[in-house]
């Protein structure tokens, strides 16, 4: 072989010249390693350090709306209990006995006053101080329970979407968000009644690495002409006719990358499409015709709580680092919880806002069931997508053919409007997708 | 929407032998023409106003002994999220995605192979009776290219009716044996 000739291949000296010593993302962003996606080795520094230092998202406040009310789920893989207190406090622990382990909790959700190990009957309080012990034996396993509470995790709230840190050194939650929140607040702001998640949350598992679902939603704005035809097919001509005037034109399309690995796709509403439906919540192709009208007075709501600016831009996706994305048009959001290199645990959630007429949330949850979720045309094709890519990352003989992030590599991003908060471009790039390797790359240290 | 509370599935009743049978052969048949991909053919089976639901299972707390038809609770029902809910205008449109051959994850097709067991059949009486309702155990295996196996455990619980001679689904609520579902994804149904 001559390594030299062969382009694409890192030993190439131009090429691995762009690794820095010991990364696995290039120094522009542009190649990453397949073992990133594969390797037990970089997954466990993952466990360690992203898991362990970034804000991970818990849930909603909608969830557990009452004094006892409590919903499990995990950071990373560690499972935490989320927990209304007696005097409405919210409060987040390690879901694991200070004696030997085993989850004090092992529902999905409900009301309780304490929480019991099932071993010997360590019982602890919603605020996660331990209580005791059934006294059967006359039996005192240690000395001052005060020391043996379950383990506290920081938990901080934006606008009812509850997140964690295990990291007491970690900027708060505001600011880790930095302008990333400026566009969810065009979602989850909208009235004074605000909103509220549906009960249950679809959870399945997916052979694939959990950074290629932030990957894909963050900044792909290639793949979906091609890998969902058969999905956009389904839709009716006057739907697509709706949709072509917005989607992937350089007038209205923006991708977003902000500080902190965040980033998304978003549509920007020149003056003059303002006051057509383009502007109304979740997907308005279907339900604007019967309940436009209705919505309106909405509309005007929200134009004045968001403002102006913040009004004209409806982010497509959301990708908030590490493993939360959003489809605001679906009126979904979803965990990537990772099982190892190779595998995760999708959780999905779907939320509504209180204000918004009973139809107008029956025809968005028809949509997204179409669209999204275990059962989505568009999310099926995703997944395949995404099973494939982790799948190919286990050929390890090609540890020196990264994959590329390159589109519009040279031009990069850049401040593409004033009005709106983040780096902006206008193209069909990769740099979003470069900008969260390299916020990943640097948090594995 | 969906109401999993519900006492006719719990005690069937009222079936001749001769009725339960035929319901027998209809699931049976229904399961076949899915695996063999006849889905225009299956579509007949479907009445126009046709309702699927794949209801959205968890793990509720326990306080306290364990009440009658606690099943009920692990669901939600209500204003819920699902896995899925399709109507036959929806079930068309996921067939023709099927058999379009652009979908990368219906192309290569999947294999399927579904096991109807445990069926059992009565009749709905009282407010829009003349309801068949039928209860029924489904297994069924599906595997995709050289690296997909998966395996569905459910319960399902049909109401059908009889039209010109003909029964014809008019609901169908699939309740998994799974909180996490373990397939990747649900195009397929149950």
């Amino acid at each position: 072989m001559h390594h030299q000739e062969e382009p694409g291949r890192v030993t190439d000296a131009s090429q691995q010249s762009r690794f820095a010593e010991g990364e696995w993302v290039s120094r522009d962003g542009g190649l990453v390693d397949r073992r990133a996606f594969s390797s037990r080795e970089i997954y466990d520094r993952e466990l360690a350090t992203v898991f362990s230092r970034s804000w991970l998202f818990l849930g909603h406040e909608s969830q557990i709306p009452n004094p006892g009310d409590f919903v499990t789920t995990f950071m990373g893989e560690t499972p935490v209990i989320v927990a209304r207190a007696g005097d409405s406090t919210v409060h987040v622990h390690v879901n694991s006995c200070r004696h030997r382990g085993l989850r004090v909790c092992r529902s999905d959700s409900g009301n309780a006053a304490t929480f019991q190990c099932p071993y010997h009957g360590w019982t602890y309080g919603l605020k996660g101080e331990l209580r005791g012990w059934p006294n059967l034996s006359g039996w005192t396993p240690i000395q001052d329970k005060s020391q043996y509470g379950l383990v506290a995790v920081r938990c901080e709230s934006y606008k009812g979407l509850l997140f964690g840190n295990f990291d007491p050194q970690a900027a708060s939650l505001r600011e880790s968000l930095g302008d990333i929140a400026f566009y969810m607040d065009s979602i989850i702001d909208r009235s004074d009644a605000g909103i509220a998640f549906l009960p249950g949350i679809q959870k399945r598992r997916v052979k694939t690495n959990w950074k290629l679902p932030s990957e894909n939603l963050i900044g792909d704005r290639m793949h979906g002409h091609f890998s969902h035809r058969s999905a956009f097919e389904l839709m009716s001509p006057d739907r697509k006719e709706r949709l072509s005037k917005i989607i992937g034109r350089p007038e209205t399309s923006r991708q977003l990358a902000t500080v902190g690995g965040h980033g998304g796709i978003l549509t920007w509403f020149p003056d003059a499409l303002i006051d057509d439906p383009w502007l109304l919540p979740g997907d308005w192709t279907v339900y604007a015709d019967a309940y436009g009208a209705q919505m309106r007075p909405l509309q005007e709501n929200a134009r004045e709580r968001l403002g102006q600016d913040r009004f004209h831009v409806r982010p497509n996706t959301i990708v908030a680092f590490p493993n939360l994305t959003w489809l605001p048009f679906s009126s979904t959001l979803t965990v990537a919880h990772p099982r190892g290199p190779g595998e995760c645990e999708l959780w999905s959630y779907s939320f509504y806002d209180r204000a918004w007429p009973e139809p107008v949330r029956d025809e968005l949850l028809k949509n997204y069931y179409m669209r999204f979720g275990p059962s989505g045309t568009f999310e099926n094709d995703d997944i395949e997508n995404w099973e494939e890519e982790t799948y190919g990352a286990r050929a390890t003989v090609l540890a020196d053919y990264p994959y590329t992030y390159e589109g519009e590599l040279e031009q990069g991003m850049g401040a593409a409007d004033a009005r709106l908060p983040g780096m902006l471009s206008t193209g069909h790039s990769d740099a979003p997708q470069r900008n969260f390797y390299r916020h990943w790359q640097g948090m594995l240290k | 929407m969906s109401e999993t509370t519900d006492k006719f599935f719990n005690e069937l009743e009222g079936a001749s032998d001769e009725l339960a049978r035929r319901v027998e052969r209809f699931l049976i048949r229904e399961a076949r023409l899915l695996d063999a991909r006849h889905y225009a053919e299956w579509s007949r089976c479907l009445h126009d106003d046709f309702r699927y639901v794949v209801l959205n299972r968890f793990t509720p707390e326990l306080r306290g002994k364990l009440p009658e038809h606690s099943v009920d609770n692990e669901f939600h029902t209500g204003y819920a999220l699902q896995f899925v809910e399709d109507d036959k205008a929806s079930i068309e449109k996921r067939l023709q995605r099927y058999t379009g051959g652009l979908s990368f994850s219906e192309n290569p097709a999947a294999r399927t192979m579904r096991m109807v067991s445990n069926v059992e059949v009565g009749v709905e009486r009282g407010a829009g009776g003349g309801h068949v309702v039928a209860r029924s155990y489904l297994h069924c295996n599906r595997t995709r290219k050289d690296n997909v196996i998966e395996d569905y455990f459910a319960c399902r619980k049909d109401r059908l009716i009889e039209q010109d001679g003909t029964l014809l689904l008019t609901q169908r609520q699939v309740l998994l044996n799974d909180t996490v579902l373990n397939a990747s994804a649900l195009g397929i149904f149950l």
